[in-house]
């Protein structure tokens, strides 16, 4: 579940946590997907030489089903990767935070163990930062092919739409795959459009970008 | 994540559990969620490790600004360590925990959100529907501690009472009691420190009416179950790992 208020004072972490929950209910409706592609193959071969536009297309509503499901489940790890590295690159900055006030109670005397403590600190926070923002690249970039998939999914229901007329008396039953189709791209259209949202209201880490200027 | 509706009546409990993403060595655990609208509380949230997912699956029932609670039944890590990120995720809930631990419990990390101390003999806590109480359980295993009881749902959380160490792929109810016997000996054995505080607690925990408890690792019990385990551990000798020390030592 999307949400409306306080997402942008709300931590990356708890936001790529939240693309992952609410993508979930992507996976049921790529299934809705997938039946409606059954149901319209039992149609189509009801509809025998009538439907020989339209079976194709079946096979192809079904794929698309299927890989819907597969991106969904890539973007969901993804997301929970990309929520866990950034739960770790929150606790890798409590502790150069920590060294740093650790320093600062040491006045000038501080121990050469210390400075290498922080300097250590400093590379896992690089090291990390790298891992978060190349995992959320991958985010983004899965993100964009399931936005490629939903164009080819409206392709697919025009073109069932113009077979169907040609079905004679099954065009209704065929006409009401091409609306489901439709249905659910639109929903999924709609969450992908809230966790594009999400990612792009946060901005990673911006205390990691002020400490290191 | 696995999760699943427990009750299901103007409110819901939902179950989180058999995190198949968690490290190996960590132990598993089951999270409780309370679905109240936009008063909802979460039981038990759990450690770092299992926070993403958690925090995944919860916000595939609820809007993160509609947990306005968190309870704390003790101080594990394995309760509560994640508080340090639920404090940045949630800055405006409330904590309710056993006021003993509050020195303790603050180490985790605690900046904005407010801990509302439980006194020793409990309390009620109104959500919207939902009205849950407080039960004492001090000393099963923590000196301060308390499980959760809502009389309408006839669900009682028992934090590590009724625990068991199982694979992360096994079922989420007990199916076969004595069977599971096996699962929790040692655990109640060797955790629970006291036959006293054992014993108070079974007799005041028969006084309510259960459908199904529900404890932080392992399965839960329903409707004949709670009893059989009742009455099992009222059998079973706790605080075993001074047994020793006692006869030898004190001879
Ligand atoms: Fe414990
Ligand atoms: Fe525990």
């Amino acid at each position: 579940m999307i949400q409306n208020n306080h997402t942008e004072q709300r931590p990356f972490f708890a936001l790529a946590a939240t693309v992952a929950g609410t993508l979930e209910s992507v996976m049921q409706i790529a299934r809705e997907i997938s039946i409606a592609a059954k149901n319209a193959k039992a149609i189509a071969e009801r509809a025998g030489e009538k439907a020989n536009g339209f079976r194709p297309i079946t096979d192809y509503i079904n794929e698309i089903g299927q890989e819907m499901i597969t991106l969904v489940k890539a973007i969901n790890k993804s997301a929970l990767k990309v929520s866990r590295i950034a739960v770790d690159e929150l606790r890798a900055e409590d502790a150069y935070q920590r060294l740093i006030s650790a320093k600062a109670y040491s006045a000038e005397n501080t121990p050469e163990s210390i400075h290498q403590l922080i300097l250590e600190a400093t590379e896992a926070l690089s090291i990390n930062r790298a891992a978060l923002e190349n995992e959320k690249n991958k985010l983004i970039e899965l993100l964009m092919a399931i936005k490629i998939q939903m164009r080819a999914t409206a392709v697919i229901s025009t073109c069932s739409r113009v077979e169907a007329t040609r079905a004679d008396e099954y065009e209704t039953n065929l006409e009401a795959v091409a609306v489901n189709v439709e249905i659910a791209s639109d929903k999924i259209k709609h969450i992908i459009k809230e966790c594009d949202d999400l990612l792009n209201t946060s901005s990673v880490s911006r205390d990691f970008v002020r400490n290191f200027k | 994540m696995k999760e699943t509706i427990l009750f299901d009546q103007g409110y819901e409990w939902i179950y989180f559990g058999r995190d198949l993403d968690k490290p190996e060595k960590i132990i598993d655990t089951n999270q409780y969620l309370i679905k109240d609208g936009n008063r909802c509380l979460l039981l038990d949230p759990g450690g770092i490790e299992t926070f993403s997912s958690m925090l995944a699956s919860i916000t595939r029932h609820v809007r993160l600004e509609d947990i306005s609670d968190l309870f704390a039944s003790h101080q594990d890590p394995d309760i509560i360590s994640s508080l340090r990120l639920w404090d940045k995720a949630l800055p405006h809930t409330r904590l309710h925990a056993p006021w003993l631990w509050e020195g303790f419990i603050r180490h985790f990390g605690c900046n904005n959100i407010e801990y509302v101390g439980i006194p020793d003999d409990g309390g009620v806590l109104q959500l919207n529907r939902a009205k849950i109480h407080f039960i004492p359980a001090h000393y099963l295993h923590s000196s301060g501690n308390f499980h959760i009881y809502d009389p309408k749902a006839k669900l009682l959380m028992s934090g590590d009472v009724g625990a068991a160490l199982e694979p992360i792929d096994s079922g989420i109810f007990v199916e076969d009691f004595s069977e599971h016997t096996k699962k929790m000996t040692l655990f109640h054995q060797r955790w629970m420190p006291s036959n006293k505080a054992k014993n108070d607690w079974i007799s005041r925990v028969r006084e309510l009416d259960i459908e199904m408890m529900a404890p932080q690792h392992g399965r839960i019990f329903k409707g004949e179950d709670v009893k059989r385990f009742l009455d099992w551990f009222e059998e079973l000798d706790v605080g075993i790992a001074i047994k020793p020390f006692d006869k030898e030592e004190a001879a």
